[in-house]
């Protein structure tokens, strides 16, 4: 590998893997491949950065969301980016492996015929909700529940609302790198068939950051009824039949609304979903910088029977 | 669901899997490139190595069973996608298949020492690669979010993982050299 051109070399390989590299790139990177073992050994570090990366990634958002959601009051950060849940990653295969009797399955990628239905959240765009949101315990259905969060109008913030005349204004809560909003929804009526997910969204607008800012949209998805649903996070959790997260990055000095969007898989005959949304490290309100949701979204996405039943499914 | 009498089995074979996952992982990468290939590919290896396990010879290494397997459904899997894009030649992978399996520890290495790479990164970057990396986020909708366009943050992402691949291999020459 001739060093003058290394710098080609390693953009090269990194386009291969990101799959933007074009037919000649790729005919050029694999010819000299062939002929050179350095750059070999370059290009399976890079396979191996990849791979390590999406480790670290899962582990990181796996940690977060156990702080984050955790309803212990003091939190402590920590910087630990292990590569290895792997045995969860690996138990989570087999639990997929053995509960199809090793069938593996998959849809044919072809549009699908799917019924898209509202989800009836309560005061999705914070229109009707008193200024100050009840606290997350005791939970509570068909309201939102959250962390010293309040509601305010248009004529109270040099920031218009996405929708209507009022949004959710998030405040930092003492002792805890987060605060959060969240409404549980019986979604028995819904929620049957086998291949459904649900949709949700809200806008997010960070007035004043000098940072970037981060929210994050979180999906918790139950079999059990919504009457069910109760006492601290760490039960919560214990019953969740699926959870899904997503962070949404809100670059500093952001004037716009942004729209953060998750999508998650329910498991067939799921009845209650909780949807949650969470400002992480919000500054103090000193600071001058302040973050407002409004105009939440959800949807559940249900593939008709019909085209189930012509999807071609392949069994090996 | 298997019967309760098979559950030192599946415990062994979660043993043995999560052991050997990151370098099963790594290797199908190295062949197939994209990540959504390899990632089929390990999802049909565990599967077959599920399915074979009762043919495992356990007085025998996991790892070069496992590897031969995953290599046979790799090269499976590109000569489907031969038909729709270019890939590899049969020797080139079979060379870095072959590569690929005496680096093992040399993996194994490499990723112990990014844990230390991740945290030396300025925070910003850190917390883009990782969003990056988390599963389902897209690039181009995570470059929408950010007000970049999608090639700015190809750009940016590619600084950051040669930074971070610069800074594992330096770690490890330290390492060595004490």
């Amino acid at each position: 590998m001739k060093n003058e051109n290394i710098d080609e070399w390693h953009d090269l390989i990194q386009k291969h893997f990101a799959g933007i590299a074009t037919p000649e790139e790729s005919a050029e990177l694999e010819q000299a491949l062939e002929c050179d073992g350095e750059l070999r050994t370059l290009y399976l570090d890079y396979a191996n950065l990849d791979m390590a990366l999406e480790s670290s990634a899962k582990a990181a958002s796996a940690l977060q969301e156990a702080q984050l959601f955790s309803d212990r009051p003091t939190i402590h950060k920590s910087n630990g980016f292990s590569w290895r849940p792997l045995t969860t990653a690996a138990a989570g295969i087999m639990i997929g492996i053995l509960t199809s009797s090793v069938v593996w399955a998959y849809a044919v990628p072809k549009i699908p015929d799917v019924t898209r239905i509202k989800v009836s959240l309560v005061d999705p765009g914070f229109e009707e909700t008193s200024t100050s949101v009840p606290a997350v315990i005791p939970r509570t259905l068909n309201r939102w529940n959250g962390d010293a969060s309040h509601t305010i109008s248009s004529g109270d913030s040099a920031v218009e609302p996405k929708q209507g005349r009022f949004m959710m204004k998030m405040q930092p809560v003492e002792d805890r790198p987060y605060s959060r909003i969240e409404q549980i929804v019986d979604v028995s009526h819904l929620v049957s068939a086998e291949d459904a997910a649900v949709e949700f969204s809200a806008s997010f607008f960070c007035d004043g950051a000098v940072n970037q800012s981060r929210m994050l949209l979180v999906l918790r998805a139950f079999t059990a009824g919504a009457d069910e649903i109760s006492g601290s996070t760490e039960k919560l959790d214990d019953q969740v039949t699926s959870a899904a997260r997503k962070p949404v990055l809100i670059p500093a000095g952001s004037t716009d609304w942004h729209i953060g969007k998750l999508r998650m898989d329910l498991p067939a005959n799921t009845k209650t979903i909780v949807f949650s949304v969470a400002a992480v490290d919000l500054p103090k309100a000193s600071a001058g910088s302040s973050r407002y949701i409004d105009d939440m979204k959800a949807t559940i996405v249900t593939v008709h029977p019909a085209q189930r039943q012509n999807s071609t499914v392949e069994k090996r | 669901m298997s019967s309760p009498q098979e559950s030192p089995k599946q415990n062994e074979f979660l043993r043995l899997l999560a052991e050997h996952e990151a370098a099963i992982r790594a290797f199908l990468r190295a062949i197939l490139s994209l990540k959504s290939d390899a990632d089929e590919a390990f999802q049909l290896t565990t599967i077959t190595l599920w399915e074979k396990f009762e043919e495992y010879d356990r007085s025998r290494d996991f790892k070069p069973w496992a590897f031969g397997i995953a290599k046979y459904k790799a090269l499976g899997l590109m000569r489907d996608r031969k038909r729709e894009r270019l890939v590899f030649g049969d020797e080139l992978v079979a060379r870095l298949a072959d590569e690929a399996v005496a680096s093992e520890d040399r993996f194994l290495t490499q990723q112990e020492a990014l844990d230390g790479c991740l945290r030396k990164l300025p925070e910003p970057l850190r917390d883009l690669v990782l969003t990056a990396y988390t599963n389902g986020n897209r690039i181009d909708e995570l470059a929408k979010d950010l007000g970049q366009t999608p090639m700015a943050l190809y750009k940016k992402l590619h600084r950051i993982r040669r930074t971070l691949l610069e800074c594992v291999n330096q770690t490890l020459d330290q390492e060595e050299a004490t």
